[in-house]
């Protein structure tokens, strides 16, 4: 077991350069156990985007440099390299890693979560973990690093990730500082398919991304046979494997029926 | 008087008779009434069944001869393991190498039979792990029942006995099942059959070879398992094996711990995880019950891991650097951890169950709802006190942060006399006073509900913003921050209720 700690200055200091050469630099190896190293389970979004320049610069760099950290021999630069797929929030290009889920004996560096004040414990994680992590991030699923499980659950919607309802969620979480950005998801999101709009509003607004205000001015706004259909109880929602565990599908509608029984 | 006397004499000869010929019992004390004696007047159906001498009457001549007529009946045990009750005479005469085993002996009394190897599989099964600290752990493997010396148990050195797990309304499937069978022999097309709890039952054929019975291939359940969770802390088969294909002989039990879980089990698939939901949702089999149900058996604060060692949060420190045991894994090995460790506890027995939408979620302080500090460079509050802690009086020239504080942990320096202290609580899992000094703390949220199983607080439900209310209520003391520069000490200031000071990441 590998377990160091770093002070927490150092290590953002540390990302900081890590980011700057993998993305620019030759040989992004230097920067890799850095830029992996932070908090997993999205502890990144703690942290406000005007205070981690490191991220605007994952989210410029282009795809053809990412996707040959992705193609690399090294285990550590595919770590990067998806990290910068899932910081760009590349549906199309996390989709394609399926491949990777297999790889049980690559590691690449990240921060375990740990409550103590400045120090971060750092230890190896496979491939295959770090990519189910971020597989549940953003489709809300969990792919348990099994190639069979991402065919049966991902496979069938990922010639249409943009009607996925979770990727809507992160992205406006993930914008929640930057009222520009929230904007412009927020409209994107206004032109989804009725079926998706409705549980992207409706899961918004129990994450707090949307105001009780904004929910039910969006779910009015949808036709009038899709709200009949929903206020009758009608489970009307993407064929996406979020949506397929019925206790979620409850809670859901039960948020859909409070905003709309407030209407 | 002098049948009286006849009478007598018969009766205490009969009994003595049936005392050594058990088997003849019953004839000689038919005969009894009948015993009229020598010159006397006898009943023509006792003279038709007794007078084994034919002189005309029935006497203690006629039990004599019929005494000697009556042999003993017993087990006669043949080569090929078939086996008839016989006298010993009948036994000899059969041939076949038969054996006789005694007056009064069984045919269950041939062979020993005993249960040696059986290994769980098939459609629905899981592989259990044992539990360890950094995964991958190892499987427990293949044999899950091996009684290495048949002696009827899995208690002596090479015995083991291994967890199995099925899904619900599968069926169970075996295979490498196999008897030690003494005397030893050559034999095919043996039948095997076990009788499982819930009316499973197995049957199948095996073929002897030397004292080791080998069922052929696979033997799949009659009958599935429940269609709910459930764990069987001996999943008993009793087994019973026709040599013959008639007569059954006790096979000897097979006892084996065995969990029904939800749905196909997701993530590292340790023995604990199994032992904590299985046992916390038994019976049940819709999502929300099962989660409310796993949720409960943290909600008491009462957890405990496979070998039956209370759970612990923070055991044994105030300072959370001191606890180095962060994940899952970590806990159930080491029986203590920090939040994030139990929050992937409770992830992972909801994962054990095939429940996949957990997340893992951050609580931090809320940098826009604080003010900064009082340090060199001013920053928000750098973390925050769970309950409980007592205020007395200001310390700190810091008006945002204006009680002096000395952490756990020496991370800052001390006051001489500090203001806000440490009192017990808020109790957390198997300690009524963890450590409570964090820069943030994890927690868990599923079907829009968040849990924090390290205090066993919750579920925290509506939206996100109110769901963070109503635990921040429940937990915050207060939030730290540099109170002066240097050197550099800590301030505290008081969670204000009703006002959100907090954040959940998700």
């Amino acid at each position: 077991m590998i377990v160091h700690r770093l002070p927490i200055c150092g290590m953002w200091i540390g990302v900081a350069l890590a980011l700057g050469t993998a993305a620019y630099a030759a040989d992004p190896a230097d920067a890799v156990s850095q830029v992996i190293a932070v908090p997993r389970y999205n502890q990144w979004t703690l942290v406000d985007p005007e205070q981690r320049p490191i991220l605007k610069k994952v989210v410029e760099l282009p795809a053809a440099q990412r996707d040959q950290l992705l193609r690399s021999s090294d285990a550590r630069l595919r770590g990067i390299g998806i990290f910068i797929a899932e910081q760009q929030g590349d549906l199309a290009a996390l989709l394609s890693l399926k491949d990777m889920l297999s790889d049980n004996a690559s590691t690449v560096p990240y921060a375990v979560p740990v409550a103590q004040v400045g120090e971060y414990v750092v230890r190896p994680q496979t491939v295959a973990d770090y990519l189910t992590t971020v597989y549940q991030e953003w489709f809300g699923v969990d792919v348990d690093k099994s190639q069979e499980r991402f065919n049966s659950l991902l496979a069938p919607l990922s010639g249409q990730p943009q009607n996925f309802v979770q990727p809507w969620i992160v992205r406006l979480r993930r914008a929640a500082s930057d009222e520009k950005a929230v904007a412009e998801i927020k409209k994107s999101i206004a032109a989804l398919p009725e079926d998706v709009r409705w549980a992207v509003v409706t899961l918004g607004y129990s994450d707090s991304l949307y105001s009780k205000d904004e929910a039910r001015a969006l779910l009015g706004g949808l036709s009038r046979p899709v709200q009949e259909r929903l206020r009758s109880g009608e489970e009307l929602l993407p064929n996406e494997p979020l949506l397929q565990s019925t206790s979620f599908r409850a809670a859901l509608m039960r948020v859909y029926g409070e905003l709309a029984v407030a209407d | 008087m002098r049948r009286t006397l006849g009478l007598a004499l018969a009766m205490v000869l009969l009994a003595s008779a049936a005392a050594a010929h058990a088997d003849g019992r019953d004839v000689l004390e038919e005969l009894g009434p009948c015993m009229a004696g020598a010159g006397l007047p006898a009943d023509p159906e006792c003279l038709a069944a007794f007078d084994v001498d034919g002189d005309g009457d029935v006497d203690l001549h006629d039990f004599a001869a019929l005494q000697a007529g009556v042999d003993p009946v017993g087990g006669c045990c043949f080569d090929n393991y078939s086996c008839e009750i016989l006298t010993e005479a009948a036994c000899l005469a059969a041939g076949g190498g038969g054996e006789w085993l005694g007056a009064g002996s069984e045919c269950g009394q041939c062979t020993l039979v005993r249960i040696r190897a059986i290994t769980f599989g098939g459609t629905g099964s899981t592989t259990i792990k044992h539990d360890c600290a950094y995964p991958p752990c190892s499987s427990y493997g293949t044999q899950q029942w091996l009684d290495a010396n048949h002696d009827g148990d899995v208690l002596d050195a090479g015995d083991h006995d291994y967890p199995v797990a099925y899904v619900r309304n599968s069926h169970v499937t075996l295979s490498g099942v196999q008897f030690w069978v003494s005397p030893s022999g050559t034999a095919s097309g043996v039948q095997v059959r076990g009788y499982g709890p819930d009316g499973l039952t197995f049957t199948g054929t095996g073929n002897l070879s030397g004292s080791t019975l080998n069922v052929s291939g696979t033997l799949v359940s009659e009958g599935t398992l429940p269609n709910t969770v459930k764990y069987y802390p001996s999943f008993d088969i009793v087994w019973e094996v026709a040599f013959d294909g008639v007569n059954f002989v006790d096979g000897g039990t097979s006892s084996t711990r065995l969990y029904v879980t939800r749905s196909t089990p997701l993530g590292d698939c340790l023995e604990s995880y199994f032992h904590i939901s299985t046992q916390a949702a038994d019976g049940l089999a819709d999502e929300q019950p099962v989660i409310d149900a796993i949720w409960a058996e943290f909600a008491d604060r009462e957890v405990y891991n496979v070998d039956g060692e209370r759970l612990g949060y923070y055991r044994g420190v105030l300072c959370a650097s001191y606890c180095t045991y962060y994940s899952a894994p970590e806990l159930v090995y080491y029986t203590t951890s920090q939040c994030g460790g139990w929050a992937d506890l409770l992830r992972q027995c909801f994962r054990t169950q095939g429940l996949s939408s957990s997340v893992f979620v951050t609580a931090e302080p809320l940098s826009s709802a604080l003010p900064v500090d009082c340090g060199t460079y001013p920053a928000s509050a750098a973390g925050f006190l769970v309950k409980n802690y007592s205020f007395n009086g200001w310390g700190t020239s810091c008006t945002a942060y204006p009680f002096s504080f000395n952490d756990p942990c020496g991370y800052y320096a001390a006051w001489p006399s500090p203001t806000c202290t440490d009192a017990t609580g808020l109790p957390g899992q198997d300690n009524p006073n963890p450590a409570s000094w964090f820069a943030r703390h994890f927690i868990v949220k599923i079907n829009m509900a968040y849990y924090d199983p390290s205090y066993g607080a919750g579920p925290f439900t509506g939206t996100q913003e109110e769901a963070n209310m109503q635990w921040e209520l429940g937990a915050m003391a207060g939030y730290f921050g540099r109170a002066q520069p240097s050197p550099s000490r800590a301030g505290v200031r008081k969670d204000i209720a009703q006002t959100r000071e907090t954040y959940f990441d998700q």
